[in-house]
């Protein structure tokens, strides 16, 4: 018995009345509702490759023409499987479409989502990033070095928009879950398209829901960069970590002239949210960024035992009280001295300034700590 | 209140109450009849079309009657009569659901009256 998945709806209406799926070594059909009885709407299916379905859901052919002039002439009766999304199929006698069953003329599918088709597909939340480049422009590519930069970059952002999605609903991620993480899957045309997914499966309903979340809130604030006062504000009200990461990922447009269209979708969304960036706002907004040294800082406070401080060169290492060891240097904007610190012996209190530089090529992150006020005592 | 049981977190959220608004649906023959406005999963308990629960539990119907006309392409509508259904506050929740921007779903509630809330239009 051999059975097809629904891959994407063309036309729902109460249940789905056309829709694509595919078999197991992934030939799709084209599967159209001709008949309901007690078990529920027969459907009739035919095979079509890649080049058809593709001209099918984006109404360069109807459907009629699918089942008039089928690629090869076979035809499956299939119903939906109990309890399961899946569906039987039948192989049909005829190899010619019976007229009864032909849809009349001029049925076109116009309305088709890849991106929330592939969340569907996949089960998981999945994003498309179409990147502009200048050599892009005629064919789809794009150089490696500029493809890897913007998926560190891409991929970071999407890090601390998680950590701040789950900071704003107060759960903690534990160190062992990276519900953050991305895989690449595939690539496709319009400009330079990169197709991402959640490294994990969906929950039982289909989602990830901080990786979910994280996704709205890029498109959000990509959406404030038409209005860069707004989009600085939404920048100064985040901060830190997350701020530099959003303000890299425009930098990399900005130096790239590269401009960005990110598409997502979760499975239970049923159509991807969209947004397109123009590289006009992007430079305006970097060159504010620029000016704005404030909103890539993270504050800091630390407690513990300095191993090591240079008065003369201003750096220093400590060690906290649970063993976690800090190295950075004075802050060159403070008037912070290190001069007759007690090393290991005395417990100190220090204001830190943290900033995070991402290493291109193996995107491992290298912490700099800068002290912005004289260490206290802390005798407790 | 629900003309059909609905699961848990069902109407979602984000649906809303109708206010006199105008949608379309097919009618299985020449007189429309209550039956004509009861969801999949009342017909079939026991199928799965890969939707959720909730949307299983809700009647389709369109804000424009060009999607009707388009779905009577398909050789198993052919021969229905398309009803023009107004809603109001009290008939239920509706919500845009699918990639079609005009299709949405409806959760009927007992107070609909399809006697004086729909007249066939084509």
């Amino acid at each position: 018995m051999k059975r097809i998945k629904p891959e994407s709806v063309l036309l729902f209406y109460d249940y789905p009345q056309v829709f694509i799926a595919k078999d197991i070594v992934d030939l799709k059909y084209a599967c159209m509702a001709i008949a309901e009885d007690e078990a529920g709407p027969i459907y009739l299916c035919t095979p079509i490759s890649k080049k058809r379905h593709d001209k099918l859901v984006t109404s360069k052919i109807d459907l009629k023409e699918i089942y008039e002039k089928p690629e090869v002439g076979e035809f499956y009766k299939s119903i939906f499987s109990e309890d399961e999304d899946s569906l039987i199929i039948e192989k049909e006698f005829y190899n010619v479409c019976p007229s009864d069953y032909l849809p009349e003329e001029g049925l076109f599918f116009d309305n088709y989502d890849e991106v929330a088709s592939k969340a569907l597909e996949e089960n998981t939340t999945v994003s498309y990033a179409s990147l502009s480049p200048a050599e892009a422009i005629d064919s789809p590519r794009i150089r490696t070095s500029k493809l890897s930069e913007f998926l560190i970059l891409y991929q970071n952002s999407i890090k601390y928009l998680t950590k701040l999605s789950a900071k704003e609903i107060k759960k903690s991620i534990p160190k062992n879950e990276t519900p953050f993480s991305t895989d690449v899957f595939g690539f496709s045309y319009g400009s330079f398209t990169v197709q991402i997914r959640s490294s994990y499966d969906g929950d039982l309903l289909g989602d990830n829901a901080l990786l979910s979340t994280a996704f709205a809130k890029l498109n959000m604030f990509l959406a404030l960069t038409s209005n860069a006062n707004e989009a600085i504000e939404y920048l100064r009200s985040v901060k830190g970590h997350t701020a530099s990461s959003l303000i890299k990922l425009l930098e990399f447009m900005s130096n790239n002239s590269c401009p960005m269209k990110h598409q997502w979708a979760s499975p239970s969304m049923g159509q991807s949210q969209s947004i397109k960036v123009e590289l006009p706002h992007i430079h305006e907004l970097v060159e504010l960024c620029r000016q704005r040294d404030d909103l890539t800082k993270e504050k800091l406070e630390l407690t513990g035992r300095f191993i090591s401080a240079n008065s003369k060169t201003g750096s220093w290492t400590l060690e906290t009280d649970d063993k976690e060891t800090f190295t950075g240097t004075v802050s060159p904007e403070s008037d912070v001295t290190l001069h007759g610190i007690i090393i290991e012996k005395q417990k100190y209190k220090v204001s830190c300034e943290e900033k995070i530089e991402v290493i291109l090529g193996t995107s491992k992150e290298v912490k700099q700590f800068y002290i912005t006020t004289q260490p206290r005592l802390h005798n407790k | 209140m629900w003309f059909e049981e609905l699961p848990e977190r069902c109407p979602p959220t984000d649906a809303k109450i109708p206010s006199g608004q105008e949608y379309f649906r097919l009618i299985e023959n020449g007189s429309i009849e209550s039956d004509d406005f009861i969801s999949h999963r009342k017909i079939w308990p026991n199928k799965a079309f890969n939707v959720s629960e909730c949307r299983a539990r809700s009647v389709s119907v369109y804000s424009g009657i060009e999607e009707c006309r388009a779905i009577k392409k398909l050789p198993m509508h052919k021969k229905k009569k398309i009803a023009k259904v107004i809603l109001n506050q009290g008939d239920g929740y509706i919500k845009q659901t699918g990639q079609n921007k005009e299709h949405y779903s409806w959760w009927r509630t007992q107070s609909f009256n399809y006697e004086t809330s729909t007249a066939l239009v084509a």
